[in-house]
């Protein structure tokens, strides 16, 4: 079969409606259609991590609330054992009280200084001299015992104990202790 | 033979060509592949308007999310705020360093042949603590020199055995002009002052290691 002019052109018509067809489809319809997609596909894909975080955080918290309590009961319990007001105020007479009950009598408790406590966020160290004029030193072993496992934010920095020269069977002490105080 | 006239050949002519017109053809051609891409189209469309759907829903899930991991993180700060306020009152509490157990020691290993005119204990530092203790005294006995070194042996031994670093030395030995009375006989004193230092407590993370820059290659 062979193609007159007339068909050529006809063909050449068909051909060129064609690309225009195709050319107008995929710039103006399809084209934007697919960026849009992308566009969305990028918002979902950067949406659900940050979903999945947020839930992930909340599981955190929850996870953690569940043993905060227990731990946070130990600090609260040691906070209790602080009292109310000025330690200048309670602390002498508690230290005096607990010797006393030990037998040893004429303790005096000075206010040496103080610091905020590098470890313990608001709180702060009160260093002190404890000064006995006389213990029996095998007595006053338990009494050192005593007094660390009742005073349990008392630390015992230093000690000196001496023979007193006129009295061969006491001897004075002298103690230097941190205390824990808010 | 009979003999065939077509008088329609013209009319046919023209008729088989209008069959194969091109035009038509393409007409055709373009109207399948616009239905093609017209079907096409619709399913990225409904694809496009599915995953719209899909954001807008995690969108709204977030929005509703973000205050709550918000205020979580923020609870979850506190309460790591108090744990390890907690932990630290707590190590600090049972990483104090005792002195009952270093004297009723120090009682215990003294022998009838000392007596101890003073006890002089410091101890410093944070969770890795370091200490000393000075123990002045009077010997007495056959060989009074010996008798201090014993003590002064058996302090080094049963510290060793509960710290760490021990070190136990004569911060003074001398000869006494007093003589003391044991069992009836008069004996020759010495002065003496021994000095122990140990370490106990957690000892420090190792320090890390120098940085070496690396020389380039010339």
């Amino acid at each position: 079969m062979k193609l007159g002019n007339d068909e050529i052109k006809k063909i050449g018509l068909g051909a060129m409606a064609v690309g225009g067809v195709t050319f107008v489809y995929f710039t103006f319809l399809l084209g934007p259609l697919q960026d849009g997609k992308k566009a969305t596909q990028a918002s979902i894909d950067a949406t659900k991590p940050k979903i999945e975080a947020a839930n992930a955080q909340i599981k955190k918290t929850a996870e953690l609330e569940k043993t905060a309590p227990a731990a946070s009961l130990t600090l609260k319990q040691l906070c209790a054992l602080i009292p109310e007001g000025s330690p200048v105020a309670w602390f002498p007479t508690q230290v005096g009280d607990f010797f006393k009950r030990e037998g040893i009598e004429k303790v005096t408790t000075v206010v040496v200084g103080d610091s905020p406590d590098k470890e313990l966020a608001g709180f702060k160290r009160i260093s002190w001299t404890i000064r006995a004029p006389r213990v029996e030193f095998p007595a006053f072993t338990q009494t050192i015992a005593d007094f660390e496992n009742e005073e349990l934010l008392v630390e015992i920095s230093s000690i000196r104990l001496e023979s007193m020269r006129n009295d061969p069977e006491g001897q004075s002490v002298l103690l230097t202790v941190n205390n824990v105080v808010k | 033979m009979a003999l065939k006239l077509n008088l329609h050949h013209e009319i046919d002519m023209r008729k088989a060509l209008k069959k194969r017109d091109p035009l038509k053809f393409a007409a055709g051609g373009v109207i399948a592949i616009v239905a093609g891409f017209a079907i096409y189209y619709l399913i990225q469309f409904g694809e496009a308007h599915s995953m719209s759907q899909e954001f807008a829903v995690l969108e709204q899930q977030l929005k509703s999310l973000e205050p709550k991991a918000a205020a979580a993180k923020k609870h979850e700060d506190e309460l790591n705020e108090a744990i390890k306020a907690s932990q630290a009152m707590v190590k600090k509490v049972e990483g104090r360093f005792y002195w009952a157990p270093v004297i009723a020691s120090i009682a215990a290993i003294v022998p009838r042949e000392v007596q101890v005119t003073a006890l002089i204990g410091d101890v410093d530092g944070g969770l890795l603590k370091r200490g000393s203790v000075t123990i002045e005294g009077i010997a007495t006995g056959a060989e009074p020199r010996k008798t201090a070194e014993d003590l002064r042996k058996a302090v080094a031994d049963c510290f060793a055995a509960k710290y760490r670093k021990v070190n136990a030395s004569f911060k003074r030995l001398d000869e006494s002009s007093e003589a003391a009375k044991l069992d009836g006989h008069a004996l020759p004193t010495v002065d003496f002052a021994i000095q122990v230092s140990m370490e106990t407590g957690e000892e420090p993370p190792p320090p890390p290691a120098p940085y070496i820059p690396r020389r380039s290659r010339t």
